[in-house]
């Protein structure tokens, strides 16, 4: 796997060609995990993106917002003084759970997930969302795992720094429940 | 000595603690095609989605959507309430798109003088997908609000809004937290 | 965030010469608050205008020296009109 500062040291283009962002049958074959196996450091496949003018507009129509700075460079570039339309917040925002579930699919669980909006993105950047295991626990026969995430830019940009909790099965051990109910602390 | 800051944790701000808004059930069902558009524009292309019978043999056993997409269906604005595209430019020649747009179950100002609004952050936490046909509920509540002393010696205070959502069997299906930073 | 203008005198550049000055983000853009929002080019003349948003003058005369442009002269804009909407800076 191609670690996070091996695609910030590669052109936009370059970074492009190694996502692992999972397809159809990607997710169908997608073997379970377990916290057993995990290490600390390790990192998580890279999901890569390159949003057009269309895609934004895509996503303003699919949830209804209509903010103009995502679609209108009239408005964008000369009443928000934006260097152009922007990447909204709200997708951000749901690629989180989209990148927890898949690494934790099929019988673990996208516990929670903590960040911060920072840069600006825009249509023009390679995106790369990118997630580290940091610690490791079990608490009440589950795999707790702690991963630092984020979204960096092509430039090494940092946009959405944060913190995830997701839940593994323990090899040998009891099923992740659902609906999930939190361990007990 | 330097000036200490002036306080803006009123006991008016105090007070807005654990403030509920009205609960608010969303228009319709979560539904396919409210799925499929968001879904695609998400770039998800989880068969757990729209392939039934993978769907079925999965530890969910029937399709689910996408774990937060319930949190945008709050925008959708019922028939019969008027155009709030039409309304917020008749308003406003330079509105910004989103400025009439009614919001639902909105919670009080905070009553506070610092007017500058800057994003401090947003959690989710999750606890069951949403399925096609669930009856959405949601409400708003004032989770915390804390001050701080930025590097200028000047207060600022972080608010916290958080949202629970439920589908019609009351499983609360997931919570969303937004931080504001008024300054 | 400040609007500004530059117009520069580079005889004999050609397109591909133009191009290869902005063909990449951090060519016109930088920095995360300096944005080079267009350029025109008259490649004929070798005349070409450029238009900025940046926070302070410099960092547009900072990415005109990277560019390596010869600078005629260097405005502030004040007013635009795009598109039939008017903007005031």
């Amino acid at each position: 796997m191609v670690t996070l500062d091996d695609l910030l040291n590669m052109s936009p283009e370059d970074i492009l060609t190694y996502n692992e962002r999972p397809d159809d049958a990607g997710i169908r074959n997608k073997t379970q995990l377990y916290f057993d196996d995990i290490e600390i450091g390790q990192e998580l496949p890279k999901y890569i993106y390159r949003q057009t003018p269309t895609h934004l507009f895509r996503w303003s129509a699919s949830i209804e917002n209509f903010h103009r700075i995502h679609y209108d460079l009239d408005f964008a570039l000369n009443h928000d003084k934006n260097p152009t339309i922007l990447v909204h917040g709200s997708w951000k925002q749901s690629v989180v759970p989209q990148f927890l579930k898949d690494w934790t699919a099929p019988g673990g669980w996208p516990w929670k997930a903590r960040f911060e909006h920072r840069a600006m993105l825009t249509p023009n950047d390679v995106l790369i969302m990118w997630g580290t295991v940091v610690d490791k626990s079990e608490k009440d026969g589950m795999g707790i795992i702690e991963r630092e995430i984020g979204m960096k830019t092509h430039d090494g940009i940092e946009s959405m720094p944060g913190t995830a909790t997701v839940v593994l099965p323990i090899r040998d051990g009891k099923e992740i429940p659902y609906p999930f109910v939190p361990p007990k602390d | 000595m330097s000036q200490q800051a002036e306080s803006k944790m009123t006991p008016e701000v105090q007070a807005m603690v654990g403030v509920e808004g009205e609960i608010v059930e969303m228009l319709g069902v979560v539904d396919e095609e409210y799925l499929r558009r968001f879904a695609q524009a998400l770039m998800d292309p989880d068969p757990m989605y729209w392939d039934e019978e993978w769907a079925k043999k999965s530890k969910y056993g029937q399709i689910t959507v996408p774990p937060i997409m319930v949190s945008y269906m709050s925008s959708r604005v019922p028939l019969g309430q008027g155009d709030p595209v039409t309304q917020a430019f008749k308003e406003n020649p330079f509105s910004d798109g989103i400025g009439s747009v009614k919001k639902f179950g909105e919670l009080p100002r905070v009553p506070t003088d610092l007017v500058r609004v800057v994003n401090g952050g947003n959690e989710l936490e999750l606890f069951e997908f949403p399925s096609i046909g669930d009856k959405i509920r949601f409400q708003h509540r004032y989770a915390d609000i804390r001050e701080r002393v930025g590097r200028e010696g000047n207060s600022f205070l972080l608010i916290t809004r958080e949202t629970k959502f439920y589908n019609q069997d009351d499983h609360l299906l997931c919570i969303t937290r937004a931080t504001t930073i008024r300054r | 965030m400040v609007r500004f203008m530059a117009i520069h005198n580079v005889p004999g550049i050609t397109e591909e010469q133009f191009k290869q000055k902005l063909d990449g983000v951090s060519k016109w853009r930088p920095d995360r608050r300096t944005t080079i929002l267009k350029v025109y080019a008259d490649l004929d003349r070798g005349k070409i205008i450029s238009e900025c948003e940046a926070a302070e003058q410099q960092h547009f005369e900072d990415w005109i020296g990277m560019v390596g442009w010869n600078v005629e002269s260097i405005h502030s804009v004040d007013v635009v009109c795009q598109v039939g909407n008017f903007w005031t800076f």
